[in-house]
Formats: C-alpha cells, sequence, structure tokens
C-alpha cells in the first residue's frame, strides 16, 4: 500500500509587511518577491498526517508530489528528510500553474495507473490563488471518494478514520478507500523536523522527474481557466476611538457599559 | 440569462441562506438581461412547506431522494438539469459538502468554479461574468473574468440584506428523478458532533495568541459565561490546541457577525479579519498599540486584558 | 521554622491575598523559560521543588520587613521580576520563598531636565519605553524579552538591548538605584553623571541576579527619539568578512546603533530571497539627530562596498524590525515539533571571537548525532570585540529524556571552545543556575573576589542559592 501527500512551494505571506499590500499599477501584482518559499502550510499538516499513519504502520510506502520548477524540490528534500520514501517534481509552464484543473490534471495521470496507492493527501488551498479545488477536483478525475477540510486521519484494519470539519459541525467517518483528503489546519500537527544527518542525506536522494505538456496528457481545454483580470486591496479601515483609563469611570466599566449598550440596541 | 441555485432541506428551511444568495446576485441586472432563477430542490421528503422566494422563477423539486447530502446525487442531479436547461451559473446554496461538490460538478461540465467569492458582475459589453473572490490568503481581491459558464459559491455568512420586490410566483416542478445512488460514498460509519452556536451568538469572544495560554482561556471562559458570550478563537489559538477545531473564526473557519465583536490578543491577520469584519462592533484588547486589529475596530483598549476584564475571573 | 509559622507571618506584613501557596501557581514559578525547561514541560515535566509561597511586594517598607525575616530565618529566597530569564536563574529550591516585585509597578518620574526616569523594579520594560514614546523620548533598551522583561530583572541579569551598539547594555544606561541587602538594610545609590568616589556600587547591583540583595527601584537615561534613521543591509560570502568589516566600523569611531552579521544558515533562513546561495548578511540602523545617521550610514557603507559587500537596499532592516521578537513564539513551537532549542550568547576579543564561531559550529554539527542546525550572529560590538548568539535546535531523539543530554552537549562544547579561546561564556543573559558550573573557569582567579563579595553581602547564603555560584 502506498500514501501520497501532493506539496507545493509557496510564499510566506506571514512576514509581509503590512504596507506591502499595495498593488503594483504597472504589473498588476502585489511585489512580494522578499518573502521566503515555504512548504504551503496546510500541505505541511497534510505531510505529517501521512507521516504519523506511516509511524505505526511502516510496510506503507509514501511519495511526495509537487508541481513547480526546480526551486520547488527544496520542499520535496526537506519530505525526504523527515522519512518520505519517494519524491516526483512534475514541472509545468508557469504560466498555467495557478489553474486547480492543470494541477489536478498532471497528479491524476502521475497517480491513476498505480494500483498501491489508496490514500492522496493535499492541502486545502494554497497561496496565492486559493482556489482549494485540486484534490477535489483529482477525486473525480479518479472516481474516488473524497472528504474536505480533514483535520485527522488514521489507519486501522484497512479502514481510514478521517475527522474533518463541517460547517455545523465535526464529523468522525470511517470510510474504505482508495479515497483523497483536503486537509486543514490541525491542532497540535506541526510538521517534524529533520536533524542536520537526514538532510544532508536527503540531498543525494533521486528525485522522480516527469516533464509532460498538457496537451498529451488530455483533451480538455479548460487550460486557460482563472483569467484574473486585476487585484485589489481593500483597505476600510476604521477610525478605532481608544478606551483609557479616567478619573470618573474605570476602563472596565466603560468595556461592560459598551457591551450592555451595544447588546441592547441589538434587541431593539 | 439562467442561474440555477442548488440547495437542500437544511437550507429550504432557514430561508435566509437562499435570500443571502438571492440579494448577492441581485446587481446581475435581472430586468435587462432577463434574467432566470431556478432552484433545484434536492429532498428525501415529498412535501415541502411553502415557498416565498418572489426572485425565483421555477422550483425543481427533486425530492424522494434517499441521500440528498450524497456529492454524488448532488452532482447527477445537476447534470440532468444541465442536460434540460444548461444554466449560465450553478450557486450552490449548500450547507454541506459544497467545497467538493462545486469543483467536481465543474470538472464533470468542464467549466470554470470559484469557491467563497465574494462578489459576481455581469459586464454588458464583454458579456461576460465577473467574480470577486479573496486571494493571497484574504490579503487581496482576485477579479476574475469567467470565460464562459462556471459553478460557485459565495462565502459563508449571515446577513440581512435587502431583497428587491418582484411580486412573482415561482413555478414548482416535480421532476421523476429515479437514478440516485443510495451507497454513502464508501462510507463505514459517521458520526457528528454539532458545536454550540458561534454563528448565532449575539457576542462573540475571539482569543487570539496574546491571550497567553489554554490556562487563560479557561478562565476567560468563566468570563465568556458571565456575560453570554461565546468564545472562539483564531488560528493560532487552534493550532496550538488551545481551542477546539469548531471554534476557528477566518477565511478557513466560521464567518460571523454579530452584535459584538471582542478581540482579545488578536494581532489582526488578514484570514481573521475576514471572518470577523462584518460585526456591528468590534472591540479589540490587545497590549501591543501598534497591532494591525486597530485598524479595523470601532473601539480599542491598549493594555493587558487580564487587567480590563473585570479582575475576578483572574 | 516550621512552614505554616513561615507563611503565617507574611500573611500578617503583607496580608492573605498577597501570599500565593496556590500549587500551581508555585508550579509556575518554579523555573524560567530556559530551552531546556519549555520542551520537558511540554512533554509533562513538572519541578519536584517548590517554593513555600510567592509574596507579591508593593512597597519597599515590605520588602525590608520580608528579607530581614528571611535572614534571621535563614529561608532561601528567589526576587524576581519578569520572569524571562533563560539560564534557570529562577528555579525555586524546595521550601524556598519567591519574593515577587511585578507588582511594585510605578513610573516614579520622568526628568526632562536630566534625561532620566524612575521606575519600580516590576515597571515592564514596553510600558517604560511606551510612556516615553509618548513625549519624544525612548530609552534605547530593547532586548528580544522586551514584551516581558522587567526593570529590576533587567538591572539584575546585566540585561543588553538590539540597539546596544549605540545605546550600550544596562551598565551604561543605569544611572541609580536603590535596593534591599540580604541583611535587611535600605540602600540607595544616588543619580549622579559621573563620579570618583571609589568603586562604582551599581556594579554590585549589575549581574546580581538576586544574589546580593533585591533591586526596588531603578533610574536610567532616556534619550530623544531619534530624527533620523539609516537602514542598509549588505550580503558577504564569509561570516569573518561580516565580523572584519564590523571591526572597521566600530574602531573608525562609529557606532551603528544596530550593528548584526547573521550567518549563511540564519541569513538563509530570514532573507533567503535576498541572496545567494551561501551568503551571510548584515544589518546596519544608524540613528541620532538629523544628519548624523546620514553621516555614519555613508560611511558604513563605504566599508562595506570596500570588503566587497553586495548592497541589498533597507528592505530586510523593515522585515527585522517587524519581527525581530517572534521567537518568544517559536520556543514553544520548538517542542511541538519533537525539539529541543536554545540559544546561547558569548563574547570574545576581535582575535578570538572567528575562531570560537567556526570551531563551535563545526564540532557541534559533528558531535551531537540528533542536531537540526546550529547558527551564530554578532549583535553587540565593541572597540574590543563583538558577541556570538548561537542558536541550535535538537530533535529529542532517541526519547525525549536524551534531549537533556544533547542539551548539555551542546552547551557544553559553546562553553568549552569559548574558555578555550578566552572568551566570556554569557555575554547577555546571565549566569543563573545553569552556566554557574563554568563560572570558576570563567572568573579565574578573580573567582575570589566574587565569594568574597557573596560572604560579605549574604552571610546566611541565601539569596537565590546557586546562581552565579554553585552550591557545594
Amino acid at each position: 500500500m502506498k500514501i501520497i501527500s501532493c506539496i507545493k512551494q509557496v510564499y510566506d505571506l506571514d512576514i509581509v509587511l503590512e504596507n506591502d499590500w499595495v498593488v503594483d499599477e504597472t504589473t498588476n501584482k502585489i511585489n512580494i518577491d522578499y518573502a521566503n518559499l515555504i512548504m504551503n502550510p496546510y500541505d505541511e499538516t497534510a505531510l505529517e498526517l501521512m507521516l504519523r499513519i506511516t509511524d505505526s504502520s511502516k510496510d506503507i510506502k509514501t511519495e511526495v508530489i509537487t508541481i513547480g520548477n526546480k526551486k520547488s524540490e527544496a520542499i520535496l528534500r526537506k519530505a525526504l528528510a523527515i522519512g518520505v520514501d519517494d519524491a516526483t517534481r512534475i514541472e509545468i509552464d508557469h504560466e498555467l500553474i495557478n489553474n486547480p484543473f492543470n494541477i489536478a490534471k498532471l497528479l491524476h495521470h502521475k497517480i491513476k495507473d498505480d494500483k498501491e496507492v489508496k490514500l492522496v493527501l493535499c492541502g486545502r488551498q494554497s497561496d496565492i490563488f486559493n482556489h482549494g479545488q485540486t484534490g477535489q477536483i483529482l477525486a473525480e478525475k479518479l472516481g474516488w471518494s473524497c472528504f474536505t477540510n480533514v483535520f485527522n486521519i488514521t489507519y486501522k484494519d484497512s479502514y481510514f478514520n478521517v475527522s474533518r470539519t463541517t460547517s455545523s459541525g465535526i464529523e468522525h467517518i470511517k470510510t474504505n478507500n482508495p479515497l483523497v483528503v483536503t486537509v486543514t489546519q490541525s491542532p497540535n500537527m506541526f510538521l517534524r523536523m529533520a536533524t542536520l544527518m537526514n538532510t544532508m542525506k536527503a540531498k543525494q536522494k533521486p528525485i522522480n522527474f516527469i516533464s509532460k505538456e498538457l496537451s498529451e496528457i488530455s483533451e480538455d481545454t479548460n487550460e486557460k481557466f482563472y483569467n484574473l483580470e486585476k487585484l485589489t486591496v481593500e483597505k476600510s479601515k476604521k477610525n478605532c476611538i481608544y478606551l483609557n483609563e479616567n478619573k470618573n469611570k474605570s476602563i472596565n466599566l466603560q468595556l461592560s457599559d459598551l457591551i450592555n449598550n451595544s447588546l441592547n440596541k441589538g434587541v431593539k | 440569462m439562467k442561474i440555477a441555485l442548488i440547495t437542500d432541506y437544511n437550507i429550504l428551511n432557514t430561508n435566509h441562506e437562499i435570500n443571502s444568495v438571492l440579494s448577492k446576485i441581485s446587481n446581475l441586472n435581472p430586468k435587462t438581461n432577463n434574467l432566470k432563477i431556478d432552484l433545484l430542490y434536492i429532498s428525501k421528503q415529498t412535501i415541502i412547506k411553502p415557498i416565498t422566494l418572489e426572485q425565483v422563477n421555477e422550483i425543481h423539486i427533486y425530492n424522494q431522494i434517499e441521500e440528498p447530502n450524497n456529492i454524488s446525487n448532488l452532482i447527477k442531479v445537476a447534470l440532468h438539469y444541465n442536460n434540460i436547461y444548461t444554466p449560465d451559473l450553478f450557486i450552490s446554496c449548500l450547507k454541506e459538502n459544497q467545497d467538493a461538490f462545486i469543483p467536481q460538478l465543474a470538472s464533470k461540465l468542464s467549466i470554470e468554479s470559484f469557491l467563497n467569492i465574494e462578489s459576481i458582475k455581469f459586464d454588458n459589453e464583454t458579456q461576460k461574468f465577473n467574480v470577486i473572490k479573496p486571494i493571497y490568503s484574504g490579503n487581496v481581491l482576485g477579479h476574475y473574468i469567467v470565460s464562459d459558464r462556471a459553478v460557485l459559491s459565495f462565502t459563508k455568512e449571515k446577513t440581512s440584506s435587502k431583497l428587491i420586490k418582484v411580486s412573482n410566483v415561482p413555478i414548482i416542478k416535480y421532476i421523476d428523478y429515479t437514478d440516485a445512488t443510495t451507497l454513502k460514498d464508501d462510507i463505514v460509519t459517521f458520526e457528528k458532533v454539532v458545536p454550540s452556536g458561534i454563528k448565532d451568538a449575539k457576542f462573540v469572544i475571539v482569543c487570539g495568541y496574546g491571550v497567553g495560554s489554554a490556562n487563560n482561556i479557561e478562565l476567560l471562559k468563566d468570563y465568556a459565561k458571565s456575560v453570554n458570550a461565546v468564545i472562539c478563537g483564531t488560528k493560532k489559538v487552534i493550532d496550538l490546541g488551545w481551542l477546539p477545531m469548531n471554534t476557528l473564526i477566518g477565511t478557513t473557519g466560521q464567518i460571523i457577525s454579530p452584535d459584538i465583536c471582542l478581540t482579545i490578543g488578536v494581532s489582526g491577520a488578514a484570514p481573521l479579519l475576514n471572518g470577523i469584519i462584518k460585526s456591528k462592533l468590534i472591540i479589540a484588547i490587545n497590549k501591543d498599540k501598534d497591532a494591525r486589529i486597530f485598524n479595523y475596530a470601532d473601539y480599542g483598549i491598549v493594555g493587558d486584558y487580564k487587567d480590563i476584564i473585570e479582575k475576578e475571573h483572574f | 521554622m516550621e512552614k505554616t509559622e513561615v507563611i503565617n507571618f507574611f500573611e500578617t506584613v503583607l496580608g492573605k491575598e498577597r501570599v500565593v501557596t496556590n500549587e500551581e501557581v508555585l508550579q509556575e514559578f518554579a523555573t524560567d523559560i530556559t530551552g531546556l525547561r519549555m520542551v520537558q514541560k511540554h512533554f509533562g515535566w513538572k519541578s519536584e521543588n517548590l517554593a513555600s509561597c510567592i509574596l507579591k511586594i508593593h512597597t519597599k517598607e515590605e520588602a525590608v520587613t520580608v528579607m530581614k525575616f528571611i535572614n534571621e530565618n535563614k529561608i532561601v529566597s528567589i526576587p524576581r521580576t519578569g520572569g524571562s530569564g533563560v539560564c534557570l536563574g529562577l528555579e525555586t529550591p524546595s521550601h524556598s520563598v519567591v519574593i515577587d516585585l511585578s507588582e511594585m509597578n510605578e513610573i516614579i518620574e520622568i526628568n526632562e531636565e536630566n534625561f532620566t526616569i524612575t521606575a519600580q523594579a516590576g515597571v515592564p520594560l514596553q510600558v517604560l519605553e511606551e510612556t516615553l514614546n509618548k513625549k519624544g523620548y525612548t530609552s534605547g533598551h530593547f532586548p528580544q524579552s522586551l514584551p516581558l522583561a522587567q526593570m529590576g530583572g533587567l538591572v539584575a541579569t546585566r540585561s543588553i538591548g538590539q540597539f546596544s551598539t549605540l545605546y550600550g547594555g544596562i551598565e551604561d544606561l543605569l544611572v541609580g538605584l536603590e535596593g534591599v541587602l540580604p541583611t535587611g538594610e535600605l540602600v540607595f545609590i544616588k543619580n549622579n553623571p559621573r563620579k570618583s568616589t571609589g568603586p562604582d556600587l551599581r556594579h554590585i547591583w549589575l549581574g546580581s541576579e538576586g544574589a546580593f540583595g533585591v533591586i526596588t527601584e531603578v533610574t536610567v537615561k532616556i534619550f530623544k527619539l531619534p530624527e533620523e534613521r539609516v537602514m542598509q543591509a549588505f550580503a558577504i560570502e564569509e561570516f569573518q568578512t561580516g565580523l572584519d568589516i564590523i571591526q572597521e566600523i566600530v574602531q573608525a569611531g562609529w557606532k551603528p546603533a544596530v550593528t548584526r552579521l547573521h550567518d549563511k544558515t540564519e541569513a538563509k533562513e530570514s532573507y533567503g530571497p535576498f541572496i545567494k546561495e551561501d551568503e551571510g548578511v548584515l544589518l546596519f540602523i544608524s540613528e541620532g539627530p538629523q544628519g548624523f545617521a546620514s553621516l555614519e550610514g555613508n560611511a558604513v557603507k563605504n566599508v562595506c562596498l570596500k570588503h566587497k559587500a553586495r548592497e541589498l537596499g533597507s528592505k530586510p532592516l523593515e522585515l527585522w524590525l517587524a519581527h525581530r521578537n517572534d521567537i518568544c513564539d517559536h520556543l514553544d513551537m520548538y517542542a511541538k515539533q519533537g525539539a529541543v532549542a536554545d540559544t546561547c550568547e558569548i563574547s570574545a576579543m576581535w582575535s578570538d571571537i572567528g575562531k570560537i564561531y567556526n570551531e563551535v559550529i563545526s564540532r557541534v554539527a559533528k558531535e551531537v548525532p540528533y542536531l537540526v542546525a546550529v547558527t551564530g550572529h554578532s549583535s553587540h560590538s565593541y572597540v574590543q570585540g563583538t558577541n556570538i548568539y548561537f542558536m541550535f535546535g535538537a530533535m529529542c531523539a532517541p526519547s525525549v529524556e536524551a534531549a537533556e543530554k544533547t542539551y548539555n552537549q551542546i552547551f557544553g562544547i559553546i562553553m568549552e571552545t569559548t574558555l578555550k579561546y578566552n572568551g566570556s561564556i554569557a555575554h547577555h543573559h546571565g549566569v543563573g543556575r545553569y552556566r554557574s558550573k563554568w563560572m570558576k573557569e570563567e572568573l579565574g582567579s578573580s573567582y575570589e573576589m566574587l565569594k568574597k563579595l557573596k560572604s560579605a553581602f549574604d552571610p546566611n547564603g541565601i539569596m537565590n542559592q546557586g546562581v552565579l555560584i554553585p552550591v557545594e
């Protein structure tokens, strides 16, 4: 049996400075080139979930796949260093990468003939475009069932136990396989770190490489979907009124008055 | 122009989610564009309560479907409808499963799909739809030109938008559909845990990393109880396991719009802001006077929340 | 004396609510935020040694009464303010008493004529700085612990800030203070710009780590907020080149407030997109009156260019300013990823600092089996030398229990190498209980002076027993 995690290299948006969320008029882009390239945080969670499954079932093989340029091999090496067995990079024309149909198509092409694969994990979404659809489209193409917003998955007695969030609560599902899950954030699920020694070893490991034109894979005409016309940044900032300690009224009294007044107004 | 809304019994029961979608598509100029809105109603029950959605032209009732929440069934029904009417847009008004339903239906139809969009417009010059949705983790809005038809959903939120009166009584059609699957997508067992009503709460307290510890949140829970508020958390707080998953507020969690949203130790990252920005009143407490949250709060208190929230709780 | 008697006495002096005996709180006060403890706590560590109680002191008179009682009854006691120590200096031996001054938190005076601020020991540095900023001043003191630390503790641990190359460490900022000796005498060192009246008694308190008494009030310098700021970053190929550049700049007489050199591993982690593979990064901020900063900035740039450093603009500094204290969030994070991580800062003369850096990095990488990374940066420079701030992380493998062994191994290598090249084992975190085992070697023949000071000030050896000088 084999499990696959699909991972993507993205900009670390957490370090972007507040004042840099500005659209450059000439390029129609946000200049965040100074942000480091990291593994998409949702993919990190998915990868850690995969490794936790194999921690207890050693005979399960694991693989990571990424779609991107040579630079994105950094995240594959990281995955290899923390114990993933195999890594594959699929090359794609940069223009086409922001379309989840293209990504799903390439992943489907890679996964479809491997009968060993019983589970594919994808992060629920990735930056910059946050489409949040790759895993679902992949599942549709494979004809497998699909669970979204998964925060935990374990394997026992040839079933997967999936926990996921929905808008009305949490679901715990015991399911057959094969299946695709899209992973959301998860409490206390941080990607393990690689020792320096394993990082060095991972540098020597081979990475499978696939370079195929989309047209070789299928005749679908959705390659050019998602025509992003422009970007805008909404700055609907408010004029915050600051509460300060004063002689007549303590700050906590001011706060509780504010709360009570607003709640009463709400009732009317 | 034809738009198909897809809904199930859960939603129709509380009309407001459909009304919210109807208000968001009201700017598509129904009159000039000769807009027709159909509602696909998928249910197990035969009889439904009277429907008063006057913007809707036709209601297509696919009833007696054993598992109306099953994604395969939803897709089958949509395809069945599509074969006859070929709508320009499918818009999901589903409560569950729409994250999977939307892209999968789009994939079947080879058309575009957009999840959680903010708004949609129709450009009369190009005769194309324009969709606006958050990108860059909610820091930026992307304006997309839809190439042809599309399947989409709006951000989940509670709104009280006003609807335009059109004085129309929808035509109800019962569809005889028997091709539904009865197997739940390979599910062996299923258990659901429903949380306390965050969406309906009038007063929500959002805890950020700045509250300091899981222990402090326990103390805040006492306070919340005393003022009848519900406690929620930011991504970081959930990541750290200080609060359960179902209390997550933000782009990837719940979008709320209570009468009061009190944030404590929240710095104000974009995904979180998107989750609370529609609150009627935002009060922020943070030690850091430069915290981004103050730019979006109605009232701000710079200081340690332990000194501000009534002392007996700490 | 029985524990209940002790507590009864304190309760009569302070009132019941200011004598804390709740076990959970005692557990929280049993240690500080040392990296090793952070990971151990994450995996369920609990201290076996709890204090009898925590005393919340509100006035200097209370401090005097408490200290007299403690001395008469020979009770080991731990003075404490913000609790942000990282050297186990705040660990409570069993039956000890914590003297917590964090509620003595009033700013007493801002003197705009003499440019000083007087504050009680428990005033958080952040509050002090924000108060000053509102009036157009700054303390010039920005340690990474800024969000946590309080004034008394900063003096007691010989703290330093990120802008120290211009403003100096706390020893350069402290003007006068008030404290209570272990034997109960309230002592006051008046404010003067400089004096020649015997040894500078302030230095008994600076770095005293609670071993010579408790600090109740301090007066520190204030500065005008800078009118001008010049920020510039450079990439360099070799760490030693960076050290040479800084040496040349400070020896030429310039004092860029922020003077930092990050090695290639840190540079890649924080400034990856700005640099080429294996480059280090130099960061400078010059600030001061109009004209001064740009003058200094030019000089800094010229030295950098002369050494073939590549200009990176000011963006890396903007990022550094925004994220410089984020590390406080990360310590816990490493534990959650199953790793033990900490920092260790040492200093040495220009002739030796490069050797220490190289030897530590290569030895740790070679000798520590479960190492994740070891990195270093120089962040506080002087005419005679600089510091290196090592950061390290290692997996808690093969078991969680092994984390302590790994931690000790890495620290051991850093301490050993530093001493080998006559460096100092602690640049600004202090000694605490963790580094005290190296103090004899650190001080050499002058260790005797430290011991004599300790026995003179604290004849019963009760004040923060175990810091600076290990318990034998």
